[in-house]
């Protein structure tokens, strides 16, 4: 039972060229990554800060593990499909044969009925 | 937005609300500043663009300058600050569904089983197996709200719900209050006030959605039996779960504003809070004749929705018409020329019982319920007047009310 992650109706062409589009969409995206991460580094220092832990030296002296390699790859694979999320967007839309004329006879449609 | 003043709103936890770990509140607060940033740090420059650049060259070309809000696209949409500015509001609005639905997917099962378990308050929830939803709401997801408002992914399903009551808590940064309730809750005070000797035995909620906005009606007239109906069955499921967990009750039904199943003359307050701009050019006057027919003699309708274009300028009128074409808003620009007191008339109400107004947004009351809700910013909210393309243009909900 996956939740929808995509949306019906095509999405608006923006730019004159389209790869702006999905370069806008890909960079916020990781824009919104980076906070993200810097949001858990901070907290990461919060936390071990008020335990008493100096968290710069055990960080450097740790080794990983298998477990942590394939743990840390399996993130990546998500992660990714995150910030290229409109390359999957896209692929719903070619599959569902949506088309921006579509979109404007929905719009004329609905209007009238 | 002041400079001093930061928003860190917070939306309050209830039993059925979907939990966050760090990193999907991280995800999901991101949006909330986002979408703030973008308005008072990038949409004040839009104007400038258009006055020094697009209009210009626009009258360069055609001769005038933009007559209407068409006029005005033609002259934006190869602007670049434009373009920047739409695409980032647009791609908002994704990663917000998306930082939703990721935490939604994840504590899905969890979540349906847990709607069990929730001690009822004595609502109740009524859904038709075979309902089907209006083309209005299938034919695209609705304000891109990824499976619409009628999708369903499993079995006993919540997730509809689930999506829409933290999205919107992040679509309206949280000026919604931290129950999501302003709307109801704004209307409910402008019923009170308005009319202190008009006590509502029977209310219904129409297009309820996860019942954020009725559920105000539960509280502020206790002695009142209240309704939601929406098309729905996974957020209704939700609404009813919600509704129980918060200790409010009513009554939701799976039916379609447009053509329900109440009886003539059983209600005396008919309202709907942002569900008429996303109905059709034919469902919208039937709706109106729907509240007429429900209504008791004496009985009251309200609506609470956008104000229509009526004299605003070209420009402003585009920035607002931004989410028909931006937004998965098939009908809000259409809706916005429509007249709904003509509407009203021809639904049988009288003509001297219409009228338009502005029932104020409730979000002072906030800054008394929660820490995070700054009453600083609070009280320059509801004070300010609202640019074009802001959360609610200004700083109110327009009501439209009619009486049987």
């Amino acid at each position: 039972m996956a939740v929808t992650k995509t949306v019906r109706g095509k999405r608006p062409k923006i730019y004159d060229n389209q790869g702006l589009d999905h370069l806008m969409a890909m960079t916020t995206a990781l824009v919104q990554e980076v906070a993200v991460l810097r949001d858990r580094l901070d907290l990461a220092e919060r936390v071990s800060e008020s335990k008493g832990f100096v968290l710069q030296d055990e960080i450097e002296a740790f080794k990983l593990d298998q477990e942590a390699l394939e743990a840390r790859e399996l993130w990546r694979t998500k992660y990714l499909g995150r910030i290229y999320a409109i390359f999957e967007q896209e692929a719903a839309e070619l599959a569902a044969k949506d088309t921006s004329k579509k979109y404007q006879e929905t719009l004329d449609h609905i209007a009238k009925s | 937005m002041s400079d001093s003043a930061l928003n860190t709103f917070q939306q309050i936890s209830h039993p059925i609300l979907p939990e966050a770990t760090a990193d999907e509140l991280s995800r999901q607060e991101f949006v909330k500043s986002f979408k703030s940033y973008i308005q008072s740090d990038i949409l004040p420059g839009l104007k400038l663009s258009y006055d020094v650049r697009s209009a210009p060259a626009y009258a360069k070309q055609k001769g005038e300058l933009p007559e209407d809000r068409w006029a005005v696209r033609e002259a934006m949409k190869h602007d670049p600050y434009f373009q920047g500015y739409v695409s980032l509001q647009r791609i908002s609005q994704e990663l917000m569904w998306r930082s939703v639905i990721e935490s939604v997917d994840r504590q899905l099962p969890d979540l349906i089983e847990k709607v069990d378990t929730i001690k009822s308050v004595g609502g109740t929830l009524d859904l038709d197996p075979n309902f089907v939803p209006p083309h209005y709401v299938t034919a695209l997801d609705i304000h891109c709200m990824p499976g619409g408002y009628a999708g369903v992914v499993a079995k006993n399903d919540v997730a509809a719900g689930a999506v829409y009551d933290r999205g919107v808590y992040l679509y309206a940064m949280g000026y919604m209050g931290p129950f999501n309730d302003d709307m109801g809750r704004s209307v409910c005070n402008y019923v009170t006030r308005k009319f202190p000797d008009f006590k509502p035995e029977k209310i219904v909620d129409l297009g309820c959605t996860v019942g954020h906005s009725t559920l105000p009606f539960a509280e502020m007239f206790p002695e009142a039996e209240v309704h939601g109906v929406d098309v729905g069955e996974a957020i209704l499921r939700y609404a009813h779960a919600r509704a129980e967990g918060m200790g409010l009750k009513a009554h939701f039904s799976q039916q379609d504003a447009s053509a329900m199943k109440y009886e003539d003359n059983s209600f005396d307050l008919v309202v709907s809070h942002i569900l008429l701009h996303e109905t059709s050019g034919k469902a919208i006057g039937d709706v109106f004749k729907e509240c007429y027919r429900i209504l008791k003699p004496g009985g009251m309708m309200i609506h609470a929705d956008l104000p229509p274009f009526g004299d605003m300028d070209p420009y402003q009128q585009f920035i607002l018409d931004n989410e028909t074409y931006y937004n998965n808003e098939p009908f809000w620009g259409a809706m916005r020329d429509l007249d709904q007191i003509q509407l009203s008339i021809d639904a049988g109400f009288d003509k001297e019982t219409i009228v338009f107004d502005t029932a104020p947004m409730a979000i002072m009351e906030f800054a008394m319920t929660d820490e995070s809700y700054d009453e600083d910013l609070a009280k320059e909210l509801s004070e300010r007047e609202f640019e074009a393309g802001e959360y609610a243009p200004g700083g109110g909900w327009e009501v439209l009310i009619a009486r049987k």
